[in-house]
């Protein structure tokens, strides 16, 4: 009963830690927001100040940046978008006729067995900025910006002085990447990416000549804003560019993610089993 | 501390629901239309990444004992969410509902809450248009 006791009084301290307006207060006092991780509506950060700079100048993009507006993990919905399609709509990817035959004959199961993160692999680039809901944290140094996802413990080391591509790059998930600011937005530009990642979780497959820009900038203390741009002249019929996507700043930091119990990828292959024994008979008829 | 004590029984119900299932969509492996309750006792809490599992066996009124393994959410999204892993045991009497497994299996499910036996409940998905929400845009 003493043991019992214990865990119920776990369970009591942490839902009064979410759940305690007086604990939400100290988080305001250390500058976080005040609202709790479960409430229905978060508070959107403000912007908090201005773009804070390093000694030659740039924009420092160093942070925990969170995606959406709430600088932290929020069950608001709301909150967490990064970007209102409304007011900055996104097209959807412009597919030569071939890819999108290729992307319509995929089931649902197809899309969660195609994607680099069901099989624990890397997202990559684009995708650790298209399609990773968990923060990263970004070193900036002078001449590097290093990006550590706590997605899968990913991290990627840009060059950020402007050099040339390799000339013979390897493929690899995050590409070769090298950067250069344009004025307070540094631009990176990547190729030679992996050929099994995908930009979207619904099945858009790259090839082997995707080229990758990205934009960031951090107009002011809270927030910091990407957006990219996709050429694939062997799957596209033109560029895509995505809405300027928006993260904000956290105050705590990454939790270790190492993805070492996969069971997802054993459930899929036997629902995928399924699904073409149950196409068999109708294609022979 | 008394009052603590006081707060506990006062708050055991509410909710945390844990948003955040990137790692893969929750429907394509699992039905969020079809729920199921089962009562048995923890017999393994695996803590890891991409998803926590709990695991338990239940005991029919002839003595057999069935094995159910219930997936939750990552564990850095569950402590930022509240939910800790030493709030299950291996030993608990526990009631689990959960979202059923579109495989048709019956022993697997996608955790909705797991009620102790002293009355204090965790609810990691209240249910299905809350969690489809809660995931919404992932």
């Amino acid at each position: 009963m003493r043991r019992r006791f214990g865990y119920s009084l776990a369970v009591a301290t942490a839902l009064i830690a979410i759940s305690n307006p007086a604990a939400a207060q100290n988080a305001k006092a250390d500058g976080e927001a005040a609202t709790p991780v479960n409430a229905k509506k978060a508070v959107r950060l403000p912007p908090g100040g201005p773009t804070p700079r390093t000694a030659d100048g740039h924009p420092d993009l160093s942070g925990v940046w969170f995606a959406g507006q709430a600088g932290k993990q929020t069950f608001d919905a709301g909150a967490r978008r990064q970007f209102d399609p409304k007011v900055t709509p996104e097209e959807p990817p412009p597919y030569q006729p071939w890819a999108a035959a290729k992307v319509k004959a995929m089931t649902s199961t197809d899309f969660e067995l195609g994607r680099a993160s069901v099989n624990c692999l890397p997202r990559g680039v684009p995708g650790m900025v298209l399609i990773n809901p968990y923060p990263f944290q970004l070193v900036q140094t002078p001449g590097q910006l290093v990006q550590l996802d706590e997605l899968n413990n990913n991290f990627r080391v840009i060059p950020t002085d402007g050099r040339p591509h390799d000339p013979d790059p390897d493929p690899t998930f995050d590409g070769d990447e090298t950067a250069h600011w344009e004025g307070d937005t540094l631009v990176v530009d990547t190729i030679s990416i992996d050929e099994r990642t995908w930009n979207n979780f619904v099945g858009w497959f790259h090839s082997d000549q995707e080229h990758v820009i990205e934009r960031f900038t951090r107009p002011d203390l809270n927030h910091l804003v990407v957006q990219v741009t996709i050429e694939d002249p062997k799957v596209l019929t033109k560029p895509w560019t995505s809405a300027p996507r928006v993260w904000t700043l956290g105050h705590e930091k990454l939790q270790e993610y190492y993805c070492t119990n996969n069971q997802e990828v054993d459930q899929l292959k036997l629902l995928k089993d399924k699904e073409s024994n149950a196409t068999k008979p109708a294609a022979s008829k | 501390m008394t009052k603590l004590k006081g707060s506990f029984w006062m708050i055991s119900g509410l909710l945390v629901i844990v948003p955040l299932w990137a790692h893969h969509s929750i429907t394509a492996e699992f039905d969020t239309s079809k729920s199921f309750t089962v009562k048995g006792t923890l017999t393994k809490i695996e803590w890891v990444n991409p998803h926590a599992y709990i695991y338990m066996e239940a005991k029919d009124d002839k003595g057999v004992v069935t094995p159910y393994s219930f997936e939750t959410g990552p564990p850095g999204n569950l402590r930022r969410s509240g939910v800790l892993r030493t709030m299950f045991s291996v030993g608990d009497a526990v009631t689990i509902e959960a979202f059923a497994a579109k495989d048709g299996s019956k022993h697997l499910g996608l955790v909705k809450s797991v009620s102790f036996a002293d009355g204090h409940k965790i609810v990691i998905g209240k249910d299905q248009a809350e969690l489809e929400k809660a995931n919404k845009g992932e």
